[in-house]
């Protein structure tokens, strides 16, 4: 199996704005998006060494922030008192820790099981993801952030002949990305 | 200038067109060159449901302050880190 490196200098950077787009569909509050994404990244400063290096770190840090929502709902649910949400089994034969089964697991579905049926900003950074780093980047810094050509070309130190080059690749293989996983 | 590009010219200048960088003309190079080439027809549809998308509200972006104030927070976290594991 590939062995994973864990690189949290790059986080912010490869992964905020596709974890962002993941907890926002799930606790609809920006804020309250900000502050778990924020814990998530520090947990995972905190346990790095239990990292083995078999998923890839961006199903690594999903797994974390999908615990770190969950705290989130207990913990709005405890302040609650008795207004309580329960999860359960749909049918009565079915028995055990509902919570353990279907949320704990996480490490056996990969990124690409995600995609499925999933948000379009989270099929597109996913995509994004998948990309050659510095081909991101400069996507990113052109498209979504509405850079200037010159700005970025200073930046990288590329000609515009090149950066359209780059956007031409990124464009494309975004394209195909997201007719395979989300239209 | 040419009223007619070649495929490889119209590809790119439809790219510009994707971000308002192409002037009226090269705008109308396009759709020229589109009306006698199915494949850089496909490419520009392709390339403005692309676009499209991109700029749907559901592709959200984390404010830029809240990106530094998390990296502020790993760097502290990290450099503390470091201290650490030499006493």
């Amino acid at each position: 199996m590939a062995n994973h490196q864990l690189d949290p200098q790059k986080w912010v950077d490869k992964y905020s704005d596709y974890l962002y787009n993941y907890t926002i569909v799930k606790v609809n509050d920006k804020e309250v998006a900000e502050d778990i994404i924020s814990e998530t990244f520090l947990a995972g400063l905190k346990s790095m060494k239990n990292f083995k290096g078999e998923a890839s770190e961006r199903t690594w840090l999903i797994s974390i922030l999908k615990r770190k929502i969950i705290d989130y709902y207990r913990k709005i649910n405890s302040n609650k008192g008795k207004a309580e949400v329960r999860m359960n089994y749909s049918s009565d034969e079915e028995t055990g820790d509902w919570l353990e089964e279907r949320v704990a697991d996480p490490f056996d579905r990969t990124a690409e099981d995600d995609l499925e049926n999933t948000e379009l900003g989270v099929a597109i950074y996913a995509c994004l993801n998948k990309l050659p780093e510095k081909q991101a980047a400069i996507f990113k810094k052109k498209t979504i952030e509405g850079q200037d050509t010159e700005t970025i070309c200073k930046e990288f130190d590329i000609t515009p002949s090149n950066l359209w080059v780059i956007i031409h690749r990124a464009r494309t293989a975004l394209a195909s990305c997201l007719e395979e996983n989300w239209l | 200038m040419k009223l007619f590009v070649d495929c490889k010219k119209a590809g790119h200048l439809c790219d510009k067109g994707q971000y308002e960088d192409a002037s009226f003309f090269e705008k109308l190079n396009v759709r020229f060159h589109n009306l006698i080439c199915k494949h850089c027809s496909d490419y520009s549809e392709r390339n403005a449901k692309l676009t499209k998308l991109l700029k749907d509200p559901k592709c959200r972006q984390m404010p830029e302050e809240c990106k530094k104030r998390i990296r502020e927070e790993l760097e502290r976290e990290l450099a503390k880190n470091k201290t650490e594991q030499k006493p």
